[in-house]
């Protein structure tokens, strides 16, 4: 049975695994742009330089007493990284996107390493050392099996991606116009996204006013299919409930309880006037981020319009629940910090705003934060499918596949794995907004604390 | 059904929690900065509106992290 392990060795494997994502991600610029390359690897660098500096800090703060060493190893890091950093933004004219990415790519790693281990993907992880022989068995045996299947759907993506790169290319040595243009488009946008099967539709059939419409709302095409999606899963599952149900309906069954759960010990027994919504947002979330993963498919959240709809129905839906449960006064009470007292009444023009934008911050951040994400996620494919690509396009197969396929279908696992946390999150995020607006014994209690 | 919630589910819920922190910081500042701006910009008041409620947002802000995190103490 795997030990524990202490957080340096953590670290110590990011740092690690965040050198080989440097290396091969400046390998994979190095012939294009030298110079973009070696400011990765300094950004790399001085992250890692970086992290060895806070350790040592940390490590002589908590061994307590006044160390020479500490003010040393402080001075040391302030000179060695942020000089570094100003110094080379200044003097050596490096472009800030690669150094950041360099400079980044040590977090990033130490972030996903902490998913993975509190998800129990790790040898080191809590779920694995908890786990019994058979389910240890069983988890060895489908990791490499669900390792193959995303390393296949990586090189499919490569494979999806090289149409557009040749349309551009035909473009660029005189194609017809319509070619040119769609060349210019993809270039405006920046391939922050893989091609999906509606872009391509469009490059083949430019034109076409229904296509025109399907490619310009692709945002809403792929949200319907989601719902669709997760429609056609809910009726299926629940189209003839059996008292012993089969599969089928035992995991669908089983993921609604699961969650249902996961949000009954916030909210109590008012969790089934609520879980509808919650539910569905789950995993109406879940199948948008999924679909993302499915090659030629898009996950839609990672538009902003989208996330800020579905912050805006929770939004909604927890003031609506706010007034039916307080009812109207009682609301602008709750608005207004709830004040009893001469001083409560003085501040009310101060805490009015400052509740409303308090309660204006919260939607927004559960809409920019599930946007982030998955827009991050869609963009490091993007960075790897397209050097996979170009390596294909430039016959070096034997190079492109193996390695760059291989972290392509890491970062697809690690999009499965992201795209779950997510959905969780925002659901759990927004129960917790309805709990903290409908009445609740120890919400009221720390209220009144609050007050006095 | 509304019974014991398992640990690392707790765990989930302060992870999301916390998370949260950063964006309510960074965006009740800004929110306050596009409505004072707005609302400048309909009555055609000086900008001292927009300063007033940036400063709010930023309270509010702070506001909500404390409460986050007082709610990510919180037992189940």
């Amino acid at each position: 049975m795997d030990q524990a392990r202490p957080g340096r060795d953590i670290l110590d494997r990011a740092l690690r695994a965040s050198w080989i994502a440097a290396l091969a991600l400046a390998a994979a610029v190095a012939p294009g742009r030298p110079r973009d390359a070696a400011a990765i690897l300094a950004g790399q660098l001085l992250a890692f330089l970086h992290f060895i500096f806070l350790r040592k800090i940390v490590k002589l703060f908590t061994e307590g007493g006044r160390d020479p060493r500490l003010a040393l190893a402080i001075g040391a890091k302030v000179v060695l990284v942020y000089g570094g950093l100003a110094g080379l933004i200044t003097l050596g004219g490096v472009r800030y996107v690669p150094l950041c990415v360099g400079f980044a790519l040590p977090f990033l790693t130490l972030f996903l390493k902490s998913i993975m281990l509190a998800l129990g993907a790790g040898p080191a992880s809590l779920t694995a050392r908890r786990a019994t022989e058979t389910a240890r068995s069983f988890g060895n045996a489908a990791k490499p099996a669900v390792f193959l299947l995303l390393l296949g759907a990586a090189v499919l993506l490569a494979f999806s991606a090289l149409p557009g790169a040749a349309l551009a290319d035909e473009a660029a040595h005189g194609a017809p116009a319509a070619q040119e243009a769609t060349a210019t488009h993809h270039a405006e946008e920046g391939a922050a996204e893989l091609p999906n099967w509606l872009v391509i539709l469009h490059d083949f059939n430019p034109g076409n006013p229904v296509i025109d419409w399907l490619e310009k709302n692709q945002v809403i095409v792929f949200a319907w299919i989601a719902g669709l999606l997760f429609l056609l899963v809910s009726w299926l599952a629940m189209r003839k409930p059996k008292m012993v149900p089969g599969p089928f309906q035992n995991g669908v069954e089983w993921m609604v309880e699961s969650m249902e759960e996961v949000c009954g010990g916030l909210l109590g027994p008012q969790i089934d006037k609520h879980f509808p919504l919650i539910g569905a947002l789950f995993f109406y979330i879940l199948t948008i981020n999924m679909l993302g993963i499915i090659p030629g498919m898009k996950s839609a959240t990672s538009s902003l319009d989208l996330t800020l709809a579905l912050a805006l129905i929770t939004f909604l839906y927890v003031q609506f629940w706010g007034i039916r449960n307080l009812g109207i006064l009682g609301y602008l009470d709750h608005l207004a910090g709830s004040p009893r007292d001469a001083i409560g009444w003085a501040m009310l023009p101060v805490m009015l705003p400052v509740h409303i934008l308090g309660e204006l911050a919260k939607p927004v951040s559960l809409s920019c934060r599930l946007f982030g994400n998955i827009f991050g996620e869609d963009t490091l494919i993007v960075v790897f499918v397209g050097a996979t690509a170009l390596l294909i396009k430039a016959s070096l197969v034997a190079l492109a596949v193996p390695p760059m396929a291989g972290i392509t279908a890491l970062f697809m696992m690690l999009q499965t794995l992201t795209s779950i946390v997510q959905a969780l999150i925002f659901s759990l995020l927004a129960t917790v907004y309805l709990y903290m607006m409908l009445p609740h014994e120890a919400h009221a209690h720390e209220e009144a604390h609050e007050t006095h | 059904m509304a019974g014991k919630t398992p640990k690392k589910v707790t765990g989930w819920r302060q992870v999301g929690l916390l998370t949260s922190i950063p964006f309510i910081l960074a965006l009740a500042p800004i929110i306050g900065l596009v409505i004072g701006q707005q609302l400048e910009r309909h009555f055609r008041t000086p900008s001292w509106l927009t300063y007033v409620l940036c400063g709010l947002g930023f309270v509010a802000g702070v506001r909500e992290t404390i409460k986050i995190v007082k709610l990510s103490q919180q037992e189940d």
